[in-house]
């Protein structure tokens, strides 16, 4: 009798999950939203004032490479698996195993920050950052461009950096002519990307048909103007970067059993939960990437 | 839910959350330290895999889509629904979400609809009145302008 009044169900409220488990569900609830919230306003912004006339940015012309994208992709996906695969081995009694695919995940996240600082170290040296790009050139910002240009020509002729031979006649040409103030903005613009590369929004009213300085060089350290540079620098920054801190803390997350594994005694399968709780957390992290990637880069 | 609470706590990760206990996913689905050798490990071990392959061939196809199609509305469209498919998979497979959705359905539904509402409503708006292939953008700012240019209609 007391057998069966004991196996009787009550009522419960709440969900059967270790409270480590909950709670990693409910911050990743929270996550969801704050990645739905910097996603939405891109979109926002991508959208809302962008025209055929004024497009928005194509990756290449904020020196964006699709295929280092796609390799990062590439090894967050595996770092995904990796930590798949440890908790399996953690909870089949493999901790040498587990432990060892944890720091595979950890080398990996590394990897991932590293590629990720030498695209914003391009995007440093071509002065993409907000508030920086050059653009709307009708108005003062017009003439900023053109002392920057300038500038550039100068330190080229001067021979502070190396330019094709191709190109060297005709950033001499272009420095004569804006010493001379034969130019307005949007022409130098036309001179150093070139006619047929000009957004219409910058195309000069009586354009000249040349070829670009940048066309016989592509690599020669001059500014151009990229119509929503900054408002697409400012979308990258933020959401590449709130990306990247979460990945810096997804690899301290990681540090911590494989220093109990090193240092600590070792790791044992009770250890399980705590790598389970991680890996919920990098595959979200993944998870925000597998979108920012195609938005960023191919979209 | 209530299977869950019957004291069937066997199938918990080896830490019990104040009287709530998990049966969680079936990768935690025995006590810790189940041999080695068990087919159900094997099984488990090729699913991640197929999942991890699929990610790269999805990734790739991506990738493939943009240097084929370019960058427009059929193309975007093509690359983010490949883009569901990857973080749906890494979810149900990766985050064992094919085993803890009955665990975790309360919390997460709400913040699945916020979520694919805001995109839905946000592409909407986008596409069909801010978006390149928008009349504005054609430089017509008015819809009925838009019909106007276009000439007559031929279905009448």
């Amino acid at each position: 009798m007391s057998h069966a009044v004991h196996d009787e169900p009550g009522l419960k409220m709440g969900m059967p999950l270790p409270n480590g488990k909950l709670a990693m569900w409910l911050f990743l609830v929270t996550e969801i939203m704050f990645f739905t919230a910097l996603i939405g306003t891109y979109m926002i912004l991508r959208n809302g004032q962008t025209s055929a006339g004024n497009p928005w940015p194509q990756p290449h012309d904020v020196h964006l490479v699709e295929w280092i994208g796609a390799a990062n992709t590439f090894v967050l996906i595996l770092s995904s698996f990796f930590v798949v695969l440890a908790h399996h081995y953690l909870h089949i009694n493999q901790p040498g195993k587990g432990a060892a695919y944890l720091g595979l995940t950890l080398v990996l996240g590394c990897v991932f920050l590293g590629v990720k600082a030498i695209e914003y170290k391009s995007k440093f040296e071509h002065g993409i950052l907000p508030g920086r790009v050059f653009e709307k050139l009708d108005g003062p910002r017009g003439y900023e461009y053109v002392a920057k240009v300038k500038e550039q020509l100068k330190d080229i002729v001067d021979g502070k950096h190396h330019v094709d031979s191709k190109a060297m006649d005709a950033v001499k040409q272009l420095l004569t002519e804006i010493t001379d103030n034969k130019l307005s903005p949007k022409q130098v613009n036309e001179r150093v990307v070139g006619t047929k590369h000009v957004k219409p929004v910058d195309m000069p009213s009586n354009p000249q048909n040349v070829t670009g300085i940048l066309e016989l060089d592509s690599h020669a350290p001059i500014s151009y103007s990229i119509p929503w540079g900054n408002l697409w620098a400012s979308c990258y920054f933020a959401m590449t970067g709130f990306h990247a801190l979460h990945v810096l803390g997804g690899l301290v997350i990681f540090a911590a059993p494989l220093v109990k594994h090193f240092i600590g005694g070792g790791l044992k399968p009770e250890d399980g939960l705590f790598v389970e709780n991680a890996g919920l957390y990098w595959h979200f992290v993944d998870i925000v990437w597998i979108f920012l990637f195609p938005l960023l880069y191919l979209v | 839910m209530s299977d869950h609470q019957h004291g069937d706590h066997a199938h918990s990760h080896g830490i019990q959350a104040h009287g709530d206990h998990s049966h969680s996913h079936g990768d935690a689905g025995h006590s810790h330290g189940a041999p080695a050798h068990d087919p159900s490990h094997d099984a488990k071990f090729k699913a991640y895999l197929a999942v991890f392959v699929a990610l790269c061939v999805f990734t790739a196809a991506s990738f493939a889509i943009n240097l084929a199609l370019g960058h427009n509305l059929t193309s975007a469209a093509l690359i983010l629904a490949v883009a569901v498919v990857k973080a749906a998979l890494v979810a149900y497979i990766f985050m064992h979400l094919n085993h803890d959705w009955r665990l975790v359905y309360g919390i997460m539904t709400p913040v699945a609809i916020l979520s694919v509402m805001t995109v839905i409503i946000l592409s909407i708006d986008g596409a069909l009145v801010w978006g390149e292939n928008a009349p504005a953008a054609r430089g017509l700012n008015d819809p009925i302008e838009a019909k106007v240019g276009e000439g007559p209609s031929k279905g009448h």
